[in-house]
């Protein structure tokens, strides 16, 4: 429902000002999380 | 009558018994093996001095022998005003002074209505449920840091950082206010709320209890766990995928490092808006994605993940993590796609 709410109301497009993004900025976090994780279990 | 000073328990009985019939009562239990108990009269009682009650507090069984209420609740009141925290048990309608004054209430539910009443705390089966009690309170406090340990990285300290650069170093506000206020009230708050139902670490029980004056929900240490490691590490990286993004659209790091919104004529103005829009979605999905790790991180207060799994294992799991992440993906990704179609 969100997904309707956000991507068909024109007002909200304006307003919200946010741009769809290469796929690979999901995957670079997903690396920074796991040595996030890696490091926190070794601290 | 179970009291806290620090690390000990002392464990004072209050009885209306003689001496003699008040010792015998803890020997035959088991109570007095082999700590330092000592046997004081409610007649004693009032002659003691607030030395002398500082040496009883270092007793690790007091055994208060014919006392009368008003003894009982000058107990509650002396032990208190002496650094412990009282939890004081009874059933009459004489323990009800001391079971409102002491820190927890504990009344027995075969006990008087007036000590039900007075009591914070009431047992309905048998006295060892004051252990599953213990124990379940020790786990809401505990899962309540592990809610602040993974709302304050992204949801304070990552948000902070876009508008102290935009403020004092004239960069473009990286991350947008709208996005900031998704990470707030839909992506963080669904997995934080199911820390919730986290189940209790292996050393829950056999930790030191608390010193409520002392110790605070957040203390130093969780502060800088917090903002000083999980949170540096998730807004610098964060900062630098999207600062990197924008370098990859055409536009220098350094047209943007102090230029307060006013950028050479050179670049087009429509370019900027639209790369500065794009690092603003690249800096809130990558601060999404690492709330799932920090949400990992941030389940166990003291076990690894490997010793505490969130799935598979019965004492351990949590199930309701993962829907969390999805929702929170989910939702995520819807304001970033509003521009596709």
């Amino acid at each position: 429902m969100e997904v309707f709410f956000f991507n068909y109301i024109p007002w909200f497009q304006q307003i919200i000002g946010t741009m769809p993004i290469p796929f690979e900025y999901f995957l670079f976090p997903i690396a920074y999380g796991l040595g996030l994780l890696l490091l926190e279990e070794l601290v | 009558m179970t009291a806290a000073p620090e690390n000990v328990h002392t464990i004072a009985n209050l009885t209306r018994d003689p001496v003699a019939q008040g010792e015998k009562l803890t020997v035959e239990s088991g109570g007095s093996n082999g700590h330092s108990t000592i046997i004081i009269t409610g007649a004693e009682l009032i002659t003691l001095s607030s030395y002398q009650w500082d040496q009883l507090c270092a007793y690790e069984e007091i055994i208060f022998a014919r006392t009368s209420p008003e003894q009982k609740l000058r107990i509650v009141r002396e032990l208190q005003a002496h650094g412990n925290c009282v939890g004081m048990t009874g059933d009459g309608v004489n323990d009800a002074p001391s079971l409102k004054a002491a820190d927890i209430g504990i009344a027995m539910g075969s006990g008087s209505d007036i000590a039900i009443e007075a009591a914070d705390m009431v047992l309905l089966e048998k006295f060892s449920a004051v252990v599953v009690a213990i124990e379940y309170g020790r786990l809401v406090f505990d899962n309540l840091k592990k809610t602040v340990v993974y709302l304050l990285p992204a949801g304070s300290f990552s948000e902070l950082w876009p508008v102290l650069l935009n403020i004092f170093f004239g960069l473009p506000q990286i991350l947008s206010s709208f996005l900031m206020i998704v990470i707030c009230t839909l992506t963080d708050c669904v997995a934080a709320t199911t820390l919730v139902f986290e189940k209790p670490e292996a050393d829950l029980l056999t930790r030191p209890p608390r010193n409520p004056k002392k110790e605070r929900l957040a203390n130093t240490k969780l502060i800088f766990q917090a903002y000083g490691f999980i949170g540096m590490i998730e807004c610098t990286t964060a900062m630098a995928m999207a600062f990197w993004s924008i370098e990859r659209a055409g536009i220098p790091f350094s047209v943007l490092w102090f230029s307060f919104g006013s950028y050479p004529p050179e670049y087009d103005p429509e370019t900027i808006n639209n790369a500065i829009n794009t690092g603003s979605s690249i800096y809130f999905v990558n601060l999404v994605i690492m709330q799932f790790f920090n949400l990992m991180c941030a389940r166990t207060r003291r076990l690894s993940i490997l010793q505490q799994p969130p799935i598979i294992r019965k004492t351990t799991r949590n199930y309701y993590l993962f829907p969390a992440m999805g929702f929170a993906l989910g939702v995520g990704k819807c304001p970033i796609d509003a521009f596709v179609c």
